[in-house]
């Protein structure tokens, strides 16, 4: 065996690779040749140095890196992820999806097209008694309240065609419905933009330029006065007046003084 | 009453320790681990995937130490290696190859931006040569240990002067004690190849650093 062959099996030699007729050759040849015998020697040193290098554990905030460059690259997946990771979060994360409808829905039929464009039929000038209902209603059974309230059939009809049925109730309890007649489409376009801006009150229009207020006995004076400038006034007075923890319908004339 | 809830803790405690990452590692059972997990990553199962990156960062954050200078430089390389492996996972075809697999991720991108820093200057000339070690002392004292720290230091240094493939093979071999198959494996060569060149590797690196291991 000459040097270049022995020095070219130095690495199986050291990690044990070498055939045993391979070993008793190169240890023969290491015994009789100092120069290979000190380069095996320094082979095994490096080696032995190389072991020492030990595996340095990686930073605390490691992973916690990784996650956030997934995060950066995967945004739609974090978003999901962090909406619906557990129960809970899906739970919160259903509330609020539900919330942001709610309010869509509510913002939509805040800007109805104008009552103009309902068809002018007819008129309610009657003053209806009111059907005693529990305070707090149901929205199913709020919004139904106008077909339970009124027995007249084109009364019932229009309240089923109302385009804004899916209206959101009010976040207030109402105690009072109040269906307003405008026989003038200008009337009733002045009255709906002046009465959709109160927060305290939830107004719907319905056909046959009719429309339908939900309020609190206590918001009358204000509607009164609302009322006032544009020389409206209801009639009658007298059927205004709630019963405490009841929901009352009353039909109202309005009329131009 | 006291002694049920000191079983109990007890209880709590052994199971804990069975499932942390480390006894997983010493218990000789990573492959089976390995192979579930990826598959319940490949499933959308993301803890499978942050228990996978427990399993192997210590690899790949040591590989990527010997492809650049600083311990942030090779944070930031190993954490973009695993943020490849999350996306790349997906096309694993067969999860019991996941650790080879991963090792050629690794080398790939560890090459990909070795030569990119390369390109940019990013590496100054290292050489050993200057260097004199003094006199090897017992690492059971304090100047021993600070003596064994600078000679793992000019080790490092001499390996990250080799040649690029001859440093590959040194790293996979010598610091991360893949078998001669895994490195086949990893670097997609014959065995009698991987041999061979691994021969000459520990041969430069001995060459390299034979003035410091010349003294006693």
């Amino acid at each position: 065996m000459n040097c270049t062959s022995a020095q070219d099996m130095f690495s199986d030699l050291a990690d044990d690779e070498l055939a045993a007729v391979d070993v008793v050759r190169i240890e023969e040849h290491l015994a009789t040749c100092r120069q290979c015998a000190q380069e095996w020697g320094y082979f095994k040193k490096s080696l032995a140095w190389l072991q020492e290098v030990q595996p340095v554990a990686p930073p605390a905030d490691f992973l916690i890196g990784i996650n956030a460059k997934l995060d950066r690259e995967f945004p739609i997946t974090t978003w999901l992820r962090d909406l619906f990771g557990s129960p809970l979060r899906t739970l919160s994360s259903l509330t609020v999806v539900g919330l942001a409808l709610f309010f869509l829905i509510a913002n939509d039929n805040a800007n109805p097209p104008p009552l103009g464009h309902m068809a002018d039929t007819g008129s309610f000038t009657h003053s209806q008694s009111a059907t005693n209902q529990p305070t707090r209603l149901l929205s199913r059974q709020l919004k139904t309240i106008p077909a339970i309230s009124h027995t007249s059939a084109t009364w019932s009809n229009n309240v089923q065609a109302n385009p804004y049925r899916l209206a959101p109730l009010p976040t207030f309890t109402p105690d009072i419905a109040i269906t307003v007649h405008a026989p003038s489409a200008e009337t009733r376009n002045l009255l709906y933009q002046r009465l959709v801006s109160q927060k305290h009150w939830r107004v719907h229009p319905v056909r046959n330029g009719t429309l339908l207020i939900y309020l609190n006995e206590r918001e009358i004076p204000h509607l009164r006065h609302t009322l006032a400038p544009h020389r409206l006034t209801m009639t009658p007075k007298t059927s205004l007046r709630a019963q405490a923890g009841q929901l009352r319908s009353v039909s109202l004339n309005i009329e131009t003084q | 009453m006291e002694l049920f809830t000191l079983t109990a803790c007890l209880m709590v405690i052994v199971v804990l320790l069975n499932n942390s990452p480390g006894h997983m590692q010493q218990n000789g059972d990573t492959f089976a681990k390995t192979t579930e997990l990826v598959l319940a990553c490949q499933a959308g199962d993301k803890q499978a995937f942050n228990r996978l990156v427990l399993l192997y960062q210590t690899r790949i954050y040591n590989l990527a130490l010997n492809y650049v200078k600083t311990p942030e430089e090779a944070k930031d390389l190993a954490q973009d290696i695993f943020v490849t492996a999350y996306r790349s996972l997906p096309s694993l075809r067969e999860a019991t190859k996941f650790s080879a697999w991963l090792n050629q991720l690794t080398i790939n991108h560890c090459r990909n931006r070795y030569r990119k820093l390369q390109r940019r200057g990013y590496f100054t000339s290292t050489s050993t040569d200057d260097i004199v070690v003094p006199a090897l002392l017992s690492t059971d004292t304090p100047e021993g240990n600070l003596e064994r720290d600078e000679r793992i230091s000019l080790v490092r240094t001499a390996i990250a002067a080799l040649p690029e493939a001859e440093k590959e093979i040194i790293i996979l071999r010598d610091l991360q004690d893949l078998s001669y198959e895994e490195i086949s494996a990893t670097l997609e060569l014959p065995l009698g190849t991987v041999k061979s060149k691994l021969n000459r590797a520990r041969h430069t690196l001995k060459n390299k650093i034979k003035h410091l291991l010349s003294t006693p």
